[in-house]
């Protein structure tokens, strides 16, 4: 083998019989080889070597390809497409590796799409739709009240009174709930609300729901502008009493220079949702309402699991 | 290495034959309707392209050589309006016989992991005793490695080719070339002797 003191690698000898060197490096190294013989026995078996890959020899090409080709070649330069005998799987064979992720992603996208959009509509084919309100559970009701008063000091006779801009309104509104607002001075009383009613999260009844039936989680959503602000909270604690329900969570604000805000999230048994709603309407004028449902057996069902699964490793 | 001048692809109506200018040269003629510039490209190319197919596919994928040759200059031919004479041609058509012959692998591992038909097949039909000895020789190899080594040898193309082909560095190509020539002197020396007179007598009897 060649030490390390020598003026030629291997590699070298290897890039020269490959041409790949410059003229006047090939020429150093055609020099050194004829000098030594090592180098020389080197470059020899380089040459023996390429020389038995030659004996790997391939049959002649089928003659009718020319014609074949020739014919392409004819169409192709008249401007004819040429039509693609692999079709999609050949045009597949020249997607770079970021058209084949794109695309791949995009397929799974659409896939996902297909189930999402597939599954509910299986799903709810099998019940009618006034069936789904009336097999559904009796749960509570989830309310949230936000009450907004101005009073005559923050707002002086003269002008319109400052009530609070929509855009504020619109960010205070809560997902789940009512919001009621309450302004004493101006001219009118404003009120906003929101109101949403679950219908799968029923604890106590969880256990009794049928497995099959779907359930709605409904919710209301309320923004009520009023004259009298603290008439109106007595008023919103009494229809609480009445259809059965209780105030998840409140929220008093009284801003400087502004209205009075309540906001509440109540919750309300489902079969009471209804006059519950009709209820907090009468407090004063209704700025906004919104109502959604949302199923959410597929929660219960998970809920209904891990509650029997807890009450399984219960220690007895 | 044979040269292939680059960069001077002026189509000019000169009468100058076919067969004496650049394969860049004529793909550009091609591209403004000269038949004939095409036929000559073909000429050149179908049986280094041929070629390039046998070595690579296995046995019973060989019959299908000549198919993938014509894909190849079909797609070429689909592709002529965009193609850069910047670039090498043989490069550029080499390219393009890569990805039919990756789209071809896919189709056949396809077909094995589903449909169940093997590209295996132990019989060795018209292959000579040197064939078969350096198609051994050749399957020790590292995939790059023996990739690269085939590049050189039988498609003739040069490292800077084989980089741009194969997106690796010169340097990376030209020190797993010398691996690859080092461990295929080394595989050819060891089978030699294993290849002695049973072994001998067994693939002659195949052929």
């Amino acid at each position: 083998m060649i030490i390390a003191t020598h003026p030629v690698s291997p590699e070298e000898v290897m890039e020269y019989l490959d041409g790949e060197l410059s003229t006047a490096g090939a020429e150093a190294i055609r020099r050194h080889i004829d000098t030594c013989a090592e180098c020389a026995g080197i470059a020899d078996q380089f040459r023996a070597e390429s020389q038995s890959l030659e004996q790997w020899n391939v049959p002649a090409i089928p003659e009718e390809l020319d014609r074949l080709v020739h014919s392409a070649a004819t169409e192709a330069s008249t401007g004819k497409k040429l039509s693609n005998p692999k079709g999609i799987f050949m045009r597949a064979a020249f997607w770079s590796r970021g058209q084949w992720a794109l695309r791949t992603v995009g397929a799974l996208a659409t896939l996902g799409l297909l189930l999402l959009a597939t599954i509910p509509l299986t799903f709810n084919r099998s019940y009618p739709k006034t069936a789904m309100y009336e097999v559904a559970p009796k749960n509570l009701t989830a309310l949230s009240v936000q009450t907004d008063q101005l009073s005559s000091q923050d707002h002086p006779a003269p002008g319109p009174p400052p009530l609070p801009s929509r855009e504020q309104e619109s960010k205070e509104l809560r997902p789940v709930g009512m919001a009621a607002k309450l302004s004493s001075p101006p001219p009118s009383a404003h009120t906003q609300g929101d109101v949403i009613s679950g219908g799968g999260g029923g604890g106590a009844h969880l256990d009794t729901f049928q497995a099959t039936a779907p359930m709605i989680a409904r919710t209301a959503s309320l923004s009520i502008t009023v004259k009298d602000f603290a008439a109106s909270r007595a008023n919103l604690d009494a229809i609480l009493a009445r259809r059965h329900g209780y105030a998840a969570e409140l929220t008093l604000s009284t801003p400087e220079n502004s209205g009075r805000s309540f906001n509440t999230s109540l919750r309300i048994p489902q079969a009471e949702l209804t006059a519950a709603t009709a209820d907090l309407r009468t407090l004063g004028r209704v700025e906004f309402e919104k109502q959604s449902g949302e199923e959410v057996t597929q929660q219960h069902a998970d809920l209904v699991a891990r509650l029997k699964n807890s009450r399984e490793e219960e220690p007895e | 290495m044979p040269e292939t001048p680059i960069g001077n692809s002026e189509v000019t109506d000169h009468a100058e034959p076919a067969s004496a200018r650049t394969d860049e040269q004529l793909m550009v003629a091609f591209a403004s309707g000269k038949v004939e510039a095409f036929d000559e490209l073909f000429s050149r190319y179908k049986q280094p392209v041929f070629g390039f197919f046998r070595r690579r596919l296995s046995e019973p994928s060989q019959a299908q050589a000549d198919e993938l040759t014509q894909e190849t200059f079909l797609a070429v031919l689909r592709a002529s309006s965009r193609y850069q004479p910047s670039a090498l041609f043989r490069t550029w058509l080499y390219a393009i016989g890569f990805k039919i012959l990756r789209a071809h692998r896919r189709k056949t591992a396809f077909r094995a992991t589903f449909l169940g038909t093997s590209d295996r097949d132990p019989a060795i039909e018209n292959s000579i005793l040197a064939d078969v000895m350096i198609r051994q020789a050749m399957g020790k190899l590292d995939r790059l490695e023996r990739e690269i080594l085939m590049l050189r040898e039988f498609e003739q193309l040069g490292y800077a080719e084989i980089a741009e082909l194969l997106n690796l560095p010169v340097n990376t190509v030209r020190s797993r070339l010398f691996r690859a020539r080092m461990a295929l002197r080394e595989s050819l020396s060891a089978s030699a002797p294993a290849l002695s007179p049973k072994t001998l007598q067994q693939f002659e009897e195949r052929i």
